[in-house]
């Protein structure tokens, strides 16, 4: 049966007027309950049998049947009104006490957890800040250091320039010949093939002496300090087997420069 | 018939319960004059039906606190109240001893062009536009609401298929509703 179908079926007709079982009464009412038409249907019946055939009553009655009554007194309904009012008052403020803390409270978590958030954020950038500070630090000690060595009157420049076999090579060793400290700076030279390394030399009464690997690790400062050497007249760089050679390979000299 | 505030059932029940003013006025204004109507259906003697209406408070404001709804709508338990109260009252001896009032079942449903005029506005307050509501219909609603037939005693009483006193309720309600404002 449609929900058409059961209203027009006068069965609400027959709820109004109280003639149903109370089995055939529960199910008008959860039928009520579940299609807000039989709900409506109900209404407007009872609205239709209560205006059919209404007659009012002489006025006077009103206040005769009042009289008949046993009503709460003016003095008790105020304070009765005034009681349940205020109660009423009272659990309506909760009600919406607790609404609007519920609220708030969604609103303050999520705030937290926005404060949170950005606090991480914070947090990580300050540590970039610190750790790219301690580079920049570092970074400008190591500069400091290296334009010590450059400012040094002491050094003197030597220009090793690109032998043949590399003529645009190019690397500038610094010399201190009172602590006889060597520092080289590479400017330009060839990448070494896997296995093999640069050597610098110092020649000291015409002979080549080591004084150690150009690390061409781009990370590092510019300038590297070498083991220190008396009497150098020229400097070379060859290219030997990883580690360095005993004596340099003449065949691969790359860089040659005189004090 | 004033209803000058719409209560839903449940503020209604709730309301009337608290048994002060208000919930007299709001009881009083919303089914005096249906009840009224009912009673004076068929009890058509203005005076008495006055008496039976204010006895009908009385039970109503009596019984209120008792009133359960799950047991139905509160006018229709109401129309109960105020139906029995009047039809007991047909049937009590004074009532008949009286015999200043038509026969109830005079009253009630043989309803016929003669008759209409008894059930005219003056003297039940019934609007123009019920009055012109079929006599088939009206015997029928008048048997059915007034006194308290069910509709398969309605169809035994009247001897007509218990499916045409359906149609015939349902009918005469959405003709009814036209009245509504």
């Amino acid at each position: 049966m449609t929900v058409e179908e059961y209203i027009s079926s006068g069965i609400i007709e027959r709820y109004i007027v109280g003639e149903l079982s109370e089995k055939e009464r529960i199910d008008v009412e959860a039928m009520a309950m579940q299609y807000p038409e039989v709900k409506a249907e109900i209404e407007l019946t009872e609205a239709t049998l209560m205006n059919f055939a209404s007659k009012t009553p002489p006025v006077r009655l009103k206040q005769k049947i009042a009289g008949r009554l046993d009503i709460n007194t003016a003095k008790v309904i105020p304070l009765n009104e005034k009681k349940s009012s205020s109660l009423m008052w009272l659990v309506a403020a909760s009600l919406l006490l607790l609404v609007g803390s519920s609220i708030y409270n969604v609103i303050l978590t999520t705030k937290l957890s926005e404060t949170e958030d950005q606090l991480a954020v914070i947090n990580s950038q300050n540590q970039k800040f610190v750790s790219d500070f301690d580079a920049q630090s570092k970074s400008y000690g190591e500069m400091a250091q290296q334009m010590a060595i450059l400012m040094n009157p002491n050094n003197n420049k030597v220009m090793l320039k690109g032998m043949d076999i590399a003529p645009t090579a190019l690397a500038i060793v610094y010399w201190n010949k009172q602590n006889k400290d060597v520092y080289i700076n590479v400017n330009a030279l060839p990448s070494a093939a896997d296995g093999m390394q640069y050597q610098l030399w110092a020649i000291v009464d015409g002979k080549p002496v080591d004084i150690g690997m150009l690390d061409m690790n781009p990370d590092l400062p510019p300038l590297h300090k070498m083991k220190s050497i008396n009497g150098a007249q020229a400097f070379a760089v060859t290219l030997e087997k990883k580690g360095g050679s005993p004596t340099p390979n003449m065949n691969a000299m790359y860089l040659m420069g005189n004090v | 018939m004033e209803r000058k505030i719409k209560y839903t059932e449940e503020e209604l029940v709730s309301l009337l319960k608290n048994k002060d003013a208000i919930a007299y006025n709001v009881l009083y204004d919303n089914y005096s004059a249906s009840l009224y109507g009912i009673i004076s259906r068929i009890i058509p003697a203005e005076e008495i039906a006055q008496d039976i209406l204010q006895d009908v408070f009385v039970k109503i404001w009596k019984a209120i606190e008792h009133y359960d709804k799950s047991k139905g709508r509160l006018f229709t338990w109401m129309l109960n109240i105020a139906r029995n109260s009047a039809i007991d009252y047909s049937r009590s001896k004074q009532f008949k001893l009286e015999n200043k009032i038509q026969d109830i079942d005079n009253s009630v449903y043989e309803v016929n062009k003669q008759k209409s005029s008894s059930f005219n506005t003056d003297l039940i307050g019934v609007k123009e536009e019920v009055i012109k509501l079929k006599d088939d219909y009206r015997i029928l609603i008048d048997l059915i609401y007034f006194k308290g037939f069910t509709q398969e005693e309605a169809a035994k009483e009247l001897n007509i298929p218990l499916g045409t006193v359906k149609t015939r309720v349902r009918a005469a309600i959405i003709e009814l509703r036209k009245t509504l404002k």
